[in-house]
């Protein structure tokens, strides 16, 4: 699943760190989400929603193929 | 708030951590206890082996633990680590393949066993086996109901 996780923490000028310490999650799962590695579960991609004031289709991208 | 519920989270992890912490000195208490009980009794090599590495284990998990609760940066740490759910997966993961192995492993060198006729070995592998995938088809449809 692609996403814009990267390019909207970068917007909020944030590094992985902080968004891993707000998320509670540590900075090696956001470099996995934002290589698209590795899916969130619904209650993180809320969370992230959340935090980029944003819905989690707009930054989360669902594929067929996914 | 968020603040607030970080607070209550490491609250949370503090108190599991004290937990883990009084669980080692018992490990380390009754283990101590055994090996006496050996040196001066028993006098069984296996049981002085055994209760020796539950102690190191009891030591090192005390002091382990002990060094998290008293540093305010480990514990933030370790409280990120214990809910991180990528974590929490790559474990669920991690045992659920060892679990398959093991009860291949189990499930094959009980017929090696019976074919050299070593009767005992071969029937104690079959018992773990089969309890052991018992036991999950137990939990399977447990929680099958439950979730």
């Amino acid at each position: 699943m692609e996403n814009k996780l990267e390019q909207l923490r970068k917007e909020k000028n944030l590094n992985q760190e902080q968004l891993g310490e707000m998320l509670g999650v540590s900075r090696q799962t956001i470099i996995s989400i934002e290589k698209g590695k590795y899916n969130p579960s619904i209650i993180l991609a809320f969370k992230i929603a959340k935090i980029f004031e944003s819905n989690i289709e707009d930054i989360f991208i669902y594929n067929d193929e996914d | 708030m968020e603040e607030n519920k970080n607070t209550k989270k490491e609250m949370s992890t503090k108190d599991m951590l004290k937990k883990i912490i009084l669980r080692a000195v018992i490990v380390i208490l009754v283990s101590a206890i055994l090996e006496v009980v050996n040196i001066f009794a028993l006098k069984n090599d296996y049981l002085d082996a055994f209760c020796s590495c539950l102690i190191v284990l009891g030591i090192v998990m005390f002091i382990k633990h002990l060094r998290i609760v008293k540093n305010e940066k480990l514990m933030k740490k370790y409280t990120i680590a214990r809910q991180d759910e990528r974590n929490i997966s790559i474990a669920t993961r991690a045992g659920y393949i060892t679990f398959y192995f093991a009860t291949l492993v189990n499930a094959v060198l009980s017929i090696v066993f019976q074919i050299k006729e070593y009767y005992l070995v071969s029937q104690v592998l079959s018992f773990v086996c089969c309890g052991s995938l018992l036991l999950y088809l137990i939990l399977y449809f447990v929680f099958r109901n439950r979730d």
